[in-house]
């Protein structure tokens, strides 16, 4: 049991080799220290990863992981955590996932799953109230997502006698069971997208985990609470972005504003605007496509779209699929990309690494490296491209292994537009180029949440210099700790987007807003005083109401501003503590040449990323050593080690 | 005359998804313009000058601020400032 509210109070243990189960001991202390989320799934791989484990051996783990907040109604609060050492990076990973698994994993009296071994055939796990069962998978294994989480479902509902078992439910499709580097996980139709945790899944003949239970999740104080929800979720409706762009257009409604920023990915990144994006835009799907907006589970926002394919109302795209399946490959016909995203969540695989694969081999095959069939504007030949890659046939063999590993053989390392093996998403950085010093420092490689998302400050919100260097490593390092640890708590990062204020992001033409946008590039020494000291932030901020969350649910007193974005930097750090192990450096936090060398505009030699300048600035401000990694002193300080 | 076309939310407010031609010098005289066009498809409109005065303005795939001449054939979008993925 733990003192604080939120949590269940057990981590539970499963060796699918021997179907052993058992507690991991995990304490109040560390609760305080890592939340849960991410953060607590990197300490558990830091205590217990060598450096040497193969991401798809039996001594690989998977850590499932929920944030405390997660169950207790706090807005946009049941997020869950998967992370694992991966295949594709072959270092570690995390994929944040929506929908409901956390909630039913906490339900089943549990905080955390870690999940070991490998077993003998394929196998589907089902945690009741703390309880392990295993089931044979027979006809499961072989299935697509949906069709899979409806037997899993039927089976369940058979075994109790019931007509339906509520339930959360993780699962791969094909591509997972034969280790695509880039399978991802589902739940419902939220995904764990990226890095190859599906992979892993399958390497450990695991096609599914399912947690039911009866459990309360406790909660500290419920009328202050619930006060407290109710409060916050007046804020995020309010605001511009989560009560506005966020409910009616998605993600999907930044491809207008990124090609206006010059900044949505074209032609594998060649270019930063698509001369048809009109006709891939959010607008185009909401005003056509869209059939109900749905949202995970206490989410105000709802800002999934739902579309129709085949028949079938399913998920529809988000920006970065939109982005990479339009101008990507020069593809004009949101049809087919509605189609398609459909198709790779069905196969269980990232779209993200998926479409900039593809993009790759156009390339490639253009550039005559490598003849494969696949043309920029062709779309005929991508369905069966897909399918070929789930399931390893023909080409798809190879572009199952993703940019890094095809560039490598075929050449066309300049245009493999990864980051430690893992490819970027759609926002082009040679015109955001604090983005891009994110992309190449992030953890787990080229992620455009992981690497702080400073593209929020530099044209998707407010509009700050776009090419100066000044500033982006303190406040890409500032970014990543604030949404660390709103994730660590179970929270999606988008309420982490309404502590900008209303007017700076809805009147950017104003004075004030155009002085705040002057001096962003100046508050960098500021920003690294109070990182060096976060004691000094001993105070909660209105418009960051993520602190008295965590007192009035969780019963955490004393939690401030200081405390919480330490628990980010904590996060970040003993992530990549972890990543150190597997043999991360700085020589790993790189960009493809077209980003570094290529400008965007050759008649603006500044349209590039000075990634060297601000590289060296990120380390300086992280405290780590000039090889980019964290000193003894830095773990000591933040009490990673004793 | 000048192309206009409206993006984000200012489309779904205003319903209007096709391209408004106009005869303007500069990018701030295109605002009372667009309010009328607007009023025209819906009287009831919730977009005032106001909210396109605090938007984004591309021209010819190049942001501009409020104060730029626009010559004969430009096309300019306006689209709220705001997003998030």
């Amino acid at each position: 049991m733990s003192k604080y509210a939120g949590y269940m109070g057990k981590v539970m243990q499963v060796d699918l080799s021997t179907r052993s189960v058992s507690e991991y001991p995990w304490s109040d202390k560390e609760r305080r220290l890592y939340l849960g989320g991410k953060a607590m799934a990197s300490k558990i791989m830091f205590d217990n990863f060598t450096g040497k484990e193969d991401p798809l051996g039996a001594e690989n783990m998977i850590v499932i992981t929920t944030g405390p907040l997660t169950g207790t109604g706090a807005p946009s609060s049941n997020r869950f955590n998967l992370s694992t050492l991966s295949p594709q990076t072959g270092i570690t990973t995390s994929s944040n996932c929506g929908g409901n698994f956390g909630y039913y994993l906490k339900k089943a009296g549990l905080d955390a799953l870690i999940i070991k071994g490998k077993a003998e055939k394929p196998i589907w796990v089902e945690v009741r109230n703390g309880t392990f069962l295993f089931h044979e998978c027979g006809k499961l294994w072989g299935m697509k997502v949906a069709e899979t989480q409806e037997e899993v479902e039927r089976r369940l509902a058979v075994d109790r006698g019931c007509e339906r078992v509520k339930c959360g439910i993780v699962s791969i499709g094909p591509a997972g069971e034969n280790m695509v580097k880039y399978a991802s996980v589902i739940s419902g139709e939220r995904a764990a997208g990226r890095a190859g945790v599906g992979a892993v899944f399958g390497s450990k003949n695991l096609k599914a985990v399912v947690a039911t239970g009866n459990h309360n999740i406790p909660i500290y104080d419920y009328d202050r609470a619930l006060k407290h929800h109710q409060k916050w979720v007046d804020t995020l409706k309010k605001h511009p972005l989560t009560g506005n762009q966020l409910p009616r257009l998605g993600t999907a409604g930044l491809v207008s504003q990124m090609q206006m920023r010059g900044i949505l990915s074209t032609k594998n990144y060649t270019y930063g605007q698509f001369d048809s994006f009109e006709k891939v835009n959010g607008e185009l799907l909401a005003e056509e496509y869209n059939i109900i907006n749905k949202g995970c589970m206490s989410c105000p926002m709802k800002c999934a779209r739902t579309v129709n394919v085949n028949g079938k109302e399913v998920k529809g795209p988000e920006l970065e699929t939109l982005g990479l399946l339009g101008g990507g490959i020069m593809n004009d016909n949101l049809e087919l990309i509605l189609r398609w995203n459909n198709e790779l969540d069905e196969l269980g695989m990232d779209t993200i690494s998926a479409s900039s694969t593809i993009a790759w081999a156009m390339e490639a095959n253009e550039k005559g490296l490598w003849k494969n069939g696949l043309e920029f504007g062709k779309t005929a030949n991508i369905s069966k491209t897909f399918d070929n890659i789930a399931y390893r046939r023909g080409i798809g063999n190879e572009l199952a292994e993703g940019t890094r590993w095809l560039s490598k053989k075929y050449g066309g390392e300049e245009f493999a537009i990864q980051s430690k093996g893992l490819e970027l998403a759609a926002y082009e950085p040679r015109r955001a180029v604090g983005q891009g010093l994110g992309y190449a420092v992030a953890n787990r490689g080229g992620c455009h949440l992981n690497g702080g998302y400073l593209v929020i400050l530099e044209g998707l919100g407010l509009y700050t210099d776009t090419q100066t260097p000044h500033a982006k490593a303190d406040l890409c390092m500032f970014m990543q700790d604030l949404m660390e640890s709103v994730s660590c708590g179970g929270q999606c990062l988008f309420t982490s987007y309404a502590v900008f204020p209303n007017f700076l992001i809805s009147k950017p033409n104003s004075i004030i807003t155009k002085i705040v946008n002057k001096v962003i590039p100046f508050i960098g020494p500021v920003v690294r005083f109070l990182n060096k000291l976060p004691k000094i932030m001993h105070l909660n901020l209105p418009f960051i109401p993520h602190t008295t969350e965590l007192k009035h649910s969780l019963g955490m007193k004393g939690m401030t501003l200081g405390e919480f974005i330490e628990i980010g930097e904590r996060s970040y750090n003993v992530e990549r503590a972890v990543n150190a192990k597997f043999g991360v450096s700085a020589a790993m936090d790189t960009l493809p040449k077209r980003l570094t060398d290529v400008p965007q505009d050759s008649r603006n030699p500044k349209t590039k990323v000075p990634l060297d300048t601000m590289k060296k600035s990120y380390y300086k401000a992280r405290g780590w050593d000039k090889n980019g990694l964290p000193t003894e002193k830095k773990l000591r300080r933040l009490k990673i080690i004793d | 005359m000048v192309t206009v076309k409206l993006f984000g939310t200012f489309r779904l407010d205003s319903r209007l998804n096709g391209a408004i031609e106009m005869d303007v010098k500069k990018v701030k005289d295109i605002y009372p313009l667009i309010i009328t066009e607007i009023k025209k498809h819906d009287p009831c409109t919730s977009l005032t000058e106001a909210d396109f005065k605090g938007c984004v303005v591309s021209v010819n795939g190049k942001q501009v601020n409020l104060r730029y001449k626009l010559n004969d054939g430009d096309e300019v979008y306006l689209m709220p400032a705001v997003a998030g993925g």
